[in-house]
């Protein structure tokens, strides 16, 4: 080969290259990688001179909207179930929650964590509900509501610090909680006490196969007996890469709110 | 009656003295060595795969930790002292961010770069030098959520330089090495990551 031949014969080999090193690279960057979405208010705080001892952090996630042509499909699919199938399904999207608070008050103090949320069909608000049944209470009985997740209380170390994480799994359950209850007429103690993989108490009215909606708006509610500082992160895994960063174009559905879900 | 003459002494003794004069040496120095010999040396196509660690400065270096990274370069032999390459790279780090909530989670870096390559030879060593330029890219948008990125920012471009040593295993094809490079990632907000690698390299 002519030697001037050599630096075309190396861009051809070099450019062949990149066209089977870069579209690797662009596979193994979204092969599945999680998206993280702290609390847009930042950290809580909750306990301090003059503050209440409770307090709530909303995280509400953006996915595109179906286009046209994946909303016929979700159509006609339902069509097909019998039942309404999810634009954001529970087995599609994958939530943890990650948490730390910290005592910032100088006496050992106690915390506690209580998870509500809503799916594309149904939201979930203990507190509301609180409220309104005793609004109606007609006698001094103890309302008790439980929440999606009931975080254990856990006492804290003045200047402390403690971390956690509500796992996949357990949101998990609790969208499959909030999709029985609303759709499928459980019981919400039943449910909510109870887990499906140890048994399916409540869940006799869930169809076998149907496609579970996934939790996409969370709403943590944050008590403590002592000036504490809640801060939390959110972290995705989305199978269909639909989580946008463009708030003008997201998914906004308008889900039920149930108001159900007491004992007595 | 036939009479023997006999040679003189003297005689005899002057052709032992003839015969045992010395030789003249033929070999007068030992003969070059014909290795290393470097026109043998495979040159042109190359490619290389790399296994080292990556580590940001300054507070970046607790936050991201020593990253476990793996590369690969496709490269070229314009002539014996230039080359010009591609170079794909990765590396894994776990983060540290105190106790927020940031700290334990898996973040890759991975990095797609042109570089020039400079090399002098000296034997089956080589010192070589490099520097490019291309695009890096976060798997995840983490460090948006802690400050060390702008929010939503997971790719920026690179420039890196380094340089390293080359040794020749005589094997016409192989050859390996460590390298020493320093990078700077325009979307991180750190002053730069120092790399360490050792390759092995096959030329074709």
């Amino acid at each position: 080969m002519p030697t001037s031949l050599l630096p075309l014969r190396a861009g051809l080999i070099l450019a062949r290259s990149l066209a089977v090193t870069l579209p690797v690279a662009g596979l193994a960057c979204d092969t599945n990688t999680p998206s993280y979405f702290p609390s847009p208010a930042g950290p809580i705080e909750v306990g301090a001179m003059g503050q209440p001892g409770q307090s709530n952090a909303r995280i509400t996630l953006a996915f595109r909207p179906p286009t046209d042509a994946e909303r016929s499909a979700l159509d006609r699919k339902s069509g097909q179930a019998g039942f309404h199938v999810p634009w954001l399904s529970r087995d599609q999207v994958s939530l943890s929650l990650h948490y730390t608070i910290t005592n910032l008050s100088n006496e050992v103090g106690k915390a506690q964590l209580l998870i509500d949320g809503a799916s594309e069909i149904y939201s979930y608000d203990a507190a509301a509900q609180r409220a309104a049944l005793a609004m109606m209470a007609a006698n001094n009985d103890e309302i008790i509501v439980l929440s999606l997740i009931n975080g254990t209380p856990v006492l804290i170390a003045p200047g402390r610090s403690i971390s956690g994480v509500v796992r996949e799994d357990e949101l998990a359950e609790a969208a499959l909680d909030l999709d029985a209850i609303g759709r499928w007429m459980a019981a919400p103690v039943s449910v909510l006490i109870n887990s499906s993989e140890a048994n399916r108490v409540g869940l006799e009215g869930v169809p076998a196969g149907v496609d579970i909606p996934a939790l996409y708006d969370l709403n943590v509610s944050f008590a403590a007996s002592k000036h504490m500082r809640l801060t939390l992160l959110v972290r995705v895994r989305d199978d269909l890469d639909r989580l946008v960063s463009a708030p003008d174009n997201k998914f906004e559905p308008q889900p039920a709110a149930i108001m159900a879900s007491y004992m007595r | 009656m036939v009479r023997i003459l006999a040679p003189p002494p003297w005689a005899l003794t002057f052709t032992l003295l003839l015969l045992a004069a010395p030789a003249t040496a033929q070999i007068t120095s030992e003969p070059a060595s014909p290795y290393p010999d470097e026109t043998q040396f495979a040159r042109g196509l190359y490619g290389e795969a790399e296994l080292g660690t990556l580590m940001f400065l300054a507070d970046a270096r607790e936050q991201l930790g020593f990253g476990t990274a793996l590369g690969a370069r496709v490269g070229y032999d314009l002539m014996r002292w230039a080359a010009i390459q591609v170079h794909a790279f990765g590396s894994t780090h776990t983060t540290h961010f105190g106790d927020a909530p940031q700290s334990g989670q898996l973040l890759q870096i991975y990095q797609g770069t042109a570089e020039l390559k400079l090399t002098i030879r000296f034997g089956q060593l080589a010192a070589l030098a490099f520097g490019g330029a291309g695009v890096a890219r976060l798997s995840t948008n983490l460090l948006g959520t802690t400050g060390l990125t702008d929010p939503e920012v997971q790719e920026g471009a690179v420039l890196l330089g380094g340089a390293g040593v080359d040794y020749h295993t005589l094997s016409r094809h192989f050859s390996f090495g460590v390298l020493a490079s320093f990078a700077r990632y325009l979307a991180i907000h750190a002053p730069g990551a120092v790399g360490l690698s050792t390759y092995v390299r096959y030329t074709f």
